[in-house]
């Protein structure tokens, strides 16, 4: 063994306290865990124990490991996969990773031996210099921070991790630049917002600082950076990484790619009423209603109080036509939650649909009572009330609708709608401008806004 | 020193375990400070598996007040019902009596699911009233003396139901009576069944579900409340206020004199809702640097403590948190807050556990504040360990104490709070106050299996002083209100706890530790209104009770 593989090996055990070079393979505790899980954590076991000397079987075990929760053995594998293969950059980065959940200073140590033998991967030095940050390391953490921005200029968390320490020694001026630049060069992260806004604060430009805390509040999470060495391939398992990646397609509108997903978490779990559930509501997405009836229908059975499935369900029939259909699901809903204004002002909306308007408007008026903030039961109920031509109280709810959202485009277009009957059309027109900006597919909008300036047009 | 001695009256027996040892060997560990009482209250050592219900992990809290006027701090322990029941909860009343023991007065009317417990005397009587924050309809119970309570008459105001965590009582308005916010968590789905990494069922993420809007009830001076979140400005349109309330504390936090309320948000950032005086509040937990730990990122917080913990004079705040997450300060240098948590020592600490009921109290009396937190996972623990692999042993873990060392850094010392640290279970509730009236702040902890437990404070003296302030209007304790105290040339102020914690009520008399310092020149108060006196002539190593109006005008 050369002496810088020993000393690796020694700082490796020191990390997680083994005492055995080639320890057991780590085996955490299965139970309850999924089939599929123990079938895929049961074969890179065997991998390992074919090749014991290969770092990469050691190194996908601890990624299985890792997916799954079990740091503390992931942990381990890591150690014996940097023990096996003592110059490759990613068993130290991946351990200093699964450590710095439990114990800081070995985490640094590891991203330390990462930096010493990659220094040129950004990911890790910003990592190495955020983890000396917390251990109150200041100085070293600043030095690590700089030497990122000398490999790379525009290095925007290096830039955000110099200025929080700028901050904390009163260089405001300094913190402001950096801060300033990190925000030219990516104007989205919204801790880029949250800290301009305390820092013209403190420097005494109070409306850029109001401005900039109320964008915070919007802006998109925190900035995820770029980490491609930590994204390590890994056959998917179990239900859980199924339904996230199934959910990761949904968000994304890739509806088939997330049946298939779904469906395989299906597999995983025929008895829990959530999988059919996530099934039935792609299917629904992708038009294949039976089939998304008989999934609801399935997750029913097996829970018959299962609220997201009464709920959807319903939604899905009333859609269809079915409204007393639906109306039994969302009384069946609301047994379960009683006073949810979310089921409430759907249920009136399909009571009110289906020709029972005291009763819908009763229901609206109980949703708006139970929950004043939510804008959709204040829409709803104002879309009936015009419907019974009671336009000003109607015009009341669908105004308060907007104040609690102005996006909602729903409301714009039927405000826009009701005061274009009543004839006041440069309002009517800004109002369905609006739903058109904030819905511009949905062509309702588009056709009403162009019958209103046709007749502003044709006004004298 | 009090005992606290079997007094049960119902089938309950309370069994006093005293696990101080009171000679150590040399060379063994140093004597805790802390000494444990168990209240064994039935069979919490076979208490059901979890069912998933993610309510059945969040409670309870708990709540420490002088509730029949006998002058002896009384306790309320909000039961949890057993897992997969969603309802048919009671609150117990424990009434200390003269002798140091506690009986049990009453069960409390049904409540539905009780979380959260505040304290306040709202209808003007004297007598200090419950309002539980309840996964369901919330509940007020009118003190009828004597420790019993009624539920407050006519229609209940209280929006929802919604799931409820934390509230807090003050008076914001100033106007002589005490007003009420309402943290809320999220909107829960019970029918959703959510899953640990390794695929066994576990309590859902609060990203699986939306947050539900707080609530602020304004006291019309007859104990009756008005929901005023709409016009206080609470409802916003920006559905990302829609924050998951779990902490809530009542105090100055802008420096202006007028009380402001700040609320622990789960995985979203946490409110600091700044009262203009015109009876509208803005949220500046942003702009006041507040709102995100010193990376730009929200924290899953819980529970809040409120303490000025380096003597700069400025209010700081410290807030509990998921595992993965440590503790965060947020040190106060106003008008902003910034996160000064690696310099206190706290960023190493803690990144395992997750906190929720938490303490900012001088636990020897020497001029510092330290630092208690209970502990337990809300997420699944993937292996089983040496603890053993049952199903609340996968949540339980080991509560913490840290102690300042004078200048606003701390150092754990759980290993030497063995009895406070020792145990591994689900704690949630924690309240503080000085239960046992001789000069040092005792604390109460409540786990989700309905253990409940006493830590009687033993800390040394060690020839240090304090002075307990009770300060109070006509109405009773001024709950949120600043108090300075000046002693031989130094300052030690707080605030009067209304909320802070998780979830639970603290003792209304404020305990400051003082050090060597051998007098008081003078105690100064901030009330809720803005207006503020001194009170000179306070005796030192005794309660002082400072009612408005009485003092000197600043």
């Amino acid at each position: 063994m050369t002496g810088a593989r020993a000393a690796i090996l020694l700082a490796s055990c020191l990390a997680v306290g083994c005492t055995d070079p080639a320890p057991d393979i780590p085996l955490p505790d299965l139970a309850g865990a999924e089939p599929e899980i123990v079938t895929a954590v049961d074969q890179t076991r065997d991998a390992v124990r074919a090749e014991p000397e290969n770092s990469d079987r050691w190194g996908a075990l601890a990624d299985r490991y890792m997916a799954h929760g079990w740091r503390r053995e992931a942990a381990a594998c890591y150690v014996e996969a940097e023990r096996l293969d003592a110059g490759r950059f990613d068993w130290p980065y991946l351990l200093g990773h699964a450590l710095s959940l439990r114990d800081l200073e070995k985490a640094q140590a590891a991203f330390e031996r990462a930096v010493s033998i990659d220094g040129a991967y950004l990911p890790a030095r910003i990592y190495l210099a955020q983890t000396l940050v917390r251990l109150d390391r200041v100085d070293e953490a600043r030095a690590q921070f700089e030497q990122a921005l000398a490999q790379d200029p525009n290095n925007v968390d290096a830039l955000f991790g110099v200025s929080q320490l700028d901050l904390d020694t009163g260089r405001h001026d300094e913190a402001r630049a950096r801060l300033e630049r990190a925000y030219r060069i990516d104007p989205e992260p919204g801790e880029l917002h949250h800290a301009l806004a305390q820092v013209y604060l403190i420097v005494g430009e109070n409306e850029l600082a109001r401005r900039f805390a109320a964008s915070a509040a919007t802006a998109p999470p925190r900035r995820t950076m770029n980490d491609p060495r930590r994204e390590r391939a890994l056959p998917q398992a179990g239900s859980l990484q199924r339904m996230l990646s199934g959910r990761d397609f949904e968000q994304q509108g890739r509806f088939a790619e997330a049946l298939v997903q779904y469906e395989l978490a299906l597999g995983n779990n025929p008895d829990k009423a959530a999988s059919h559930l996530n099934v039935a509501r792609v299917k629904a997405r992708l038009g294949d209603r039976e089939d998304a009836i008989d999934h609801y229908r399935d997750a029913l059975r097996i829970n018959p109080t299962d609220f997201n499935a009464l709920v959807q369900l319903a939604d899905l029939l009333e859609r269809s036509g079915d409204a007393p259909a639906a109306i039994e699901l969302y009384r069946r809903a609301l047994a379960e939650q009683p006073g949810n204004a979310r089921v409430l002002y759907r249920l009136g909306t399909a009571l009110a649909a289906s020709g029972r308007i005291a009763e819908g408007l009763a229901t609206l008026e109980h949703a708006v009572e139970t929950d004043p903030s939510s804008a959709k039961a204040h829409l709803n109920l104002g879309i009936v009330l015009a419907q019974q031509d009671r336009l000003d109280e109607a015009e009341e709810h669908l105004r308060d609708a907007l104040r609690l959202d102005p996006g909602e485009a729903e409301a714009h277009y039927n405000l826009g709608f009701l005061l274009a009957n009543r004839g006041d059309l440069r309002d009517a027109e800004r109002h369905l401008a609006e739903a058109v900006r904030l819905a511009p597919n949905d062509p309702a909008n588009r056709q009403a806004l162009g019958a209103i300036r046709n007749r502003l047009r044709s006004s004298p | 020193m009090f005992r606290f001695s079997v007094v049960g009256v119902s089938l309950l027996a309370f069994a006093c375990v005293d696990t101080a040892s009171p000679d150590p060997p040399a060379g063994a560990l140093a004597s805790p400070f802390l000494t444990e009482i168990v209240l064994h209250d039935g069979p919490q050592p076979d208490w059901p598996d979890g069912t998933g219900l993610a309510p059945e992990i969040m409670g309870p809290g708990v709540a420490m007040a002088d509730l029949d006027g006998d002058g002896l701090p009384d306790i309320v322990q909000l039961t949890m019902p057993e897992p997969g029941q969603m309802e048919t909860i009671l609150a117990r009343v424990w009434l200390q009596d003269a002798g140091g023991g506690f009986r049990s007065a009453e069960t409390l009317p049904a409540t539905g699911f009780a979380q959260g417990i505040t304290i306040g005397d709202v209808d003007g009587d004297r007598r200090p009233d419950l309002f539980f924050a309840n996964y369901g309809r919330d509940r007020l119970l009118l003190n009828k003396g004597g420790g019993r309570f009624t539920p407050a008459p006519g229609p209940a105001p209280w929006s929802g139901p919604f799931w409820s965590s934390s509230a807090a009582f003050c008076d914001f308005d100033g106007d002589d009576d005490l007003d009420l916010y309402v943290a809320h968590y999220l909107d829960y789905d019970p029918g959703k069944a959510c899953f640990a990494p390794n695929g066994a069922v576990g309590y859902c993420s609060p990203e699986v579900f939306d947050g539900v809007l707080d609530h602020l009830y304004r006291n019309d001076g007859q104990g009756k409340f008005n929901d005023i979140s709409v016009s206080a400005g609470l409802l916003l349109p920006d559905r990302g206020k829609r924050a998951k309330g779990l902490g809530v504390a009542c105090a100055d936090l802008t420096g202006d004199g007028r009380l402001d309320f700040y609320v622990a948000n789960d995985r979203e950032s946490n409110q600091l809702w700044a009262n203009d005086g015109a009876g509208r509040f803005v949220d500046e937990a942003v702009l006041r640097g507040a709102a995100v730990n010193r990376h730009g990122r929200p924290e899953a917080s819980m529970g809040i403590a409120i303490g000025d913990i380096d003597g700069d004079q400025a209010i700081d705040l410290l807030l509990t948190h998921l595992e993965g997450e440590n503790n965060t300060v947020y040190g106060g240098a106003l008008p902003r807050f910034q996160d000064v948590t690696p310099r206190t020592g706290m960023a190493t600490h803690d990144f395992a556990l997750t906190g929720f009921g938490c303490a900012l109290i001088d636990l020897e009396l020497d001029g510092d504040l330290d630092f208690l937190v209970v502990n337990g996972k809300v997420r699944r623990r993937a292996s089983a360990d040496s603890e053993g692999g049952g199903f609340w042993e996968r949540y339980a873990e080991s509560n913490q104490v840290f102690e300042n060392l004078g200048d606003g850094s701390f150092e754990e010392v759980s290993e030497r709070e063995r009895p406070w640290a020792r145990p591994r279970e689900v704690t949630r509730g924690l309240a503080y106050g000085d239960l046992d009236n001789d000069g040092d702040t005792d604390v109460v902890v409540a786990n989700a299996d309905n253990a409940l437990r006493l830590y009687r404070n033993d800390a040394p003296r060690d020839g240090n002083h304090w002075i307990r302030v009770l300060a109070r209007t006509a109405n009773g304790p001024a709950l949120g209100a600043r108090v300075t105290v000046h002693a031989r040339g130094r300052s030690w102020n707080g605030v009067i706890p209304s909320g802070s914690s998780y979830a639970s009520a603290n003792d209304p008399r404020l305990l400051f530790g003082l050090g060597a310092a051998d007098a008081v020149e003078r105690v100064d108060v901030v009330w809720a209104d803005g207006s503020q006196e001194r009170f000179d002539g306070v005796a030192i190593n005794a309660e002082a009770v400072l009612v408005r109006g009485e003092g000197r005008p600043l």
